[in-house]
């Protein structure tokens, strides 16, 4: 699924935002004629003291705290981007099992295969790190990864690794191929992978939080830093995975990973995997928690993290979903983060593989003997599970400039990403022009652009609508984009604030049946006179699963079918607002 | 009523594997504690420690209580063992120094009210299928709901699962709940695979 946008047609606008008042900021229209998403933006806004009796849209000077703009902040934020800049939109997914896991079951060219059916660019085999896993399972992986490139035309297959990061989640860490990137793999496996060092008695436990375990964790992304720099590999990537599952990676240690090696950390599994999991046993489904989030907080967990937290929202982890949350407090910093959508593909749903071989072959002791399983069977009968195929519902969209494997690391390093479910959007192209700095077609999404203080900056967003089903066999519906923008605040003292209280929704709009049969819409809004600088970001909703506030509503346990729930997510832009 | 709180403390990182050591030491005893908690403890190194509540009162109780039933326990359980009386007693202390004060602050949280995730209390039997939310705190010594994203109202189904590990907070029991299928809530505090393949349970 690459998309290449084009730029120059103009084919349906939404009302300019700064030149007309909304309806639900219109007081004069009762809260009887305004739509659900109208009246829960309206509520918002008059409890939040934004509404009153005139217009709130297009200014940013009332909404946020004016922040003091820091040396060091600029200093962190990222290149500006050139306005001109093409992009291809190419669709992936970095955190795929194969039997290559102790738990997991399928061959790496059937989860290419399959990905490629799906329609993705690009894909990432990760299985589990650990003892076996380093000393058996890394060179028959290297093999298959090869064999798949050529069987699989026209798709990039990586090979990563899951690592347990020290006193931390699980995180992918991927490279580019060649040079030595299998040893540099086993390396980085051997000498900081938690469960490795965890069994050579080298640390307390995979989790176990100290801050000398923790330093494993950023020495490792060092090493990796430092194999680049040697030219002994090509490029590598590291995404933490379901962060809040377990509360296991702490604000500061997200941070650390981050500032440990820059460039190697660069975002997060804003969804998770395993999104079948909820699909209720009364629709065939396993009936357990989206996202299997269904751990509660352990001795390990930062306790910092609210209860709420350790749950999925519309399918996205509670530090995305939760606006002036945790991944909020860090593009406040003015960093990049960049987030994506995984399958974390096991064992998936109404498929009929089971593991092939004698009883005893099929177990985690023929495993840790072997480092894998033998090739899966297929039975035919259909067994719910609580996984998608790649590509089939998660999708992470990167705006790369080439469709190599140096350009898509690139691309997600530097944020340029959109988080999409079921197809909701089949592409997303956001733009900030700066009044009087910048121009041509702005910058996207993970970009920086320059405004001079008191000017305006316009933001559009084209949004390319599904017209064909998914495939769950329905036409997804966008019915609401939101922007969200908060001020950038610069790097924060306390490593483990979790909370950016000047970020909100800004903006909600809504998606017309005349847009979605149209198969496009093009947002446009306009921070005006803007005095400090700010970042921005989007959401978007079927708008099934909504609170009265927009958000999205808490994933129940056995009973969150994914498909009756989409959300879609970008990364985030920043503006640097400058001058006088 | 005259009450001994008793806190063990092995250094536990997991807190299923704590849960059945501590039940399967009392199984010894005749039905002895009102109330059998584990509690997070994050002094030190974090892990978790269990608490007891024995009524002097009974007959269980008294037996347990005795200096003689608690060296017994601390033998059985390991680590350490800590028994405060109500405040100003004099307090029994057994087992490994270093891990005291963890025992320490599980058996003090749980006099106070202050923390501990129970384990064992009073009513627990009654919540087991399906309850009524409203029901709960009469059949129970659970002292209210609350739930995550989602609302209650009395007549809300409570699906226990047959697990039902209410936490002290400000003085009582309180049940985390959020929402599940069929429009029921469950306990937040889901049961969850035992993960040490070594200890036989």
């Amino acid at each position: 699924m690459s998309h290449e946008h084009q730029h120059g047609d103009h084919s349906h606008d939404h009302a300019d935002q700064a030149g007309t008042s909304p309806e639900w900021a219109d007081l004069q229209v009762p809260d009887s004629e305004l739509s659900p998403t109208g009246l829960s933006r309206r509520r918002f806004l008059q409890r939040t003291g934004l509404l009153g009796a005139a217009a709130v849209a297009g200014s940013m000077t009332g909404a946020l705290p004016v922040a003091a703009q820091s040396a060091s902040a600029q200093d962190a934020l990222p290149a500006y981007d050139n306005p001109r800049q093409q992009y291809r939109y190419l669709a992936g997914d970095h955190h795929i099992h194969t039997k290559y896991s102790p738990d997991a079951i399928y061959e790496v060219a059937q989860q290419a295969e399959k990905a490629k059916e799906y329609g993705l660019d690009w894909m990432v085999i990760t299985d589990h790190g650990g003892p076996t896993h380093q000393r058996l399972s890394i060179d028959p992986t290297s093999v298959d990864v090869i064999a798949a490139r050529e069987q699989v035309a026209d798709i990039l297959i990586y090979q990563g690794v899951e690592w347990n990061i020290p006193a931390g989640e699980h995180a992918t860490v991927f490279l580019t191929p060649g040079g030595a990137d299998i040893d540099t793999l086993k390396a980085f496996e051997l000498g900081y992978d938690g469960a490795v060092l965890a069994a050579a008695g080298t640390i307390p436990g995979a989790t176990t939080n100290s801050p000398a375990v923790e330093e494993y964790a950023y020495q490792g992304l060092r090493y990796l830093s430092d194999q680049i720099q040697a030219g002994a590999i090509g490029d590598a990537v590291m995404l933490p995975n379901h962060v809040s599952r377990r509360g296991l990676d702490s604000p500061h240690e997200l941070r650390g990973y981050r500032d440990a090696a820059p460039g190697i950390a660069v975002g997060m599994e804003g969804a998770p995997g395993h999104q079948a999991a909820g699909i209720p046993v009364t629709e065939g489904g396993i009936g357990d928690d989206r996202g299997f989030y269904g751990n509660v907080l352990n001795a390990e967990s930062f306790p910092g993290y609210v209860p709420e937290s350790y749950f999925t929202y519309g399918g996205f982890d509670y530090n995305v979903t939760k606006v002036g949350g945790l991944w909020d407090s860090m593009l406040a910093e003015g960093k990049r983060w960049c987030i994506t959508a995984t399958s974390d593909s096991h064992f998936n749903h109404l498929e009929a593989f089971v593991r092939g071989g004698t009883p005893e072959q099929q177990t985690a002791a023929y495993y840790n003997t072997t480092g894998q399983y033998l090739p899966p069977v297929y039975t035919g009968i259909p067994t719910p599970a609580g996984d998608f195929w790649p590509g089939y519902y998660s999708q992470t969209l990167v705006a790369a400039t080439d469709k190599d494997y140096g350009a898509v690391i690139k691309g997600l390093r530097e944020g340029r990403t959109y988080a999409i479910h079921g197809g909701l959007v089949r592409g997303v192209d956001l733009r900030v022009n700066a009044s009087g700095l910048s121009d041509g077609f702005g910058s996207t999404v993970g970009g920086r652009s320059r405004a001079r203080r008191g000017r305006n900056v316009r933001v559009t967003v084209k949004l390319d609508l599904a017209t064909t089903p998914n495939f769950n066999g329905d036409v997804p519906q966008l019915a609401k984009v939101d922007l969200i923008a908060g001020p950038v605040t610069g790097p924060v003292s306390d490593l483990d604030t979790l909370t950016a209280p000047g970020t909100q929704v800004v903006e909600t709009f809504e998606i017309s049946e005349r847009d979605r049969r149209r198969g496009t819409a093009v947002l446009r809004y306009t921070f005006r006179n803007v005095q400090e600088s700010f970042y921005l970001r989007l959401r978007g909703s079927d708008g099934n699963e909504l609170d009265a506030d927009g958000n999205p509503t808490v994933d129940i346990s056995g009973d969150a079918n994914p498909w009756r729930d989409l959300w879609f997510y970008s990364s985030a832009a920043f503006v640097d607002v400058v001058g006088n | 009523m005259a009450t001994l709180w008793v806190g063990l403390d092995r250094g536990d990182a997991d807190q299923p594997h704590l849960e059945q050591r501590v039940l399967g030491v009392l199984e010894a005893f005749p039905a002895p504690a009102t109330h059998v908690c584990t509690l997070l403890v994050r002094e030190g190194h974090a892990h978790h420690a269990a608490s007891l509540a024995l009524d002097l009162g009974t007959a269980a109780g008294g037996a347990l209580g005795s200096a003689a039933s608690l060296t017994r326990v601390a033998e059985r359980f390991g680590g350490a063992l800590v028994a405060l009386g109500a405040a100003g007693e004099p307090a029994l202390e057994l087992g490994e120094e270093a891990l005291r004060p963890g025992a320490r602050v599980a058996a003090a949280a749980l006099r106070d009210g202050a923390g501990g995730r129970a384990i064992r209390f009073p009513g627990q039997e009654a919540l087991v299928g399906r309850v009524r939310v409203g029901d709960v705190p009469s059949l129970s010594a659970i002292a209210s709901l609350t739930a995550i994203g989602t609302s209650l109202s009395e007549d809300r189904i409570l699906d226990t699962r047959d697990h039902v590990r209410p936490a002290f907070a400000d003085g009582a029991l309180r049940l985390m709940v959020v929402p599940a299928a069929g429009g029921t809530v469950i306990p937040h505090d889901r049961p969850r695979a035992h993960e040490c393949g070594a200890c036989g349970h």
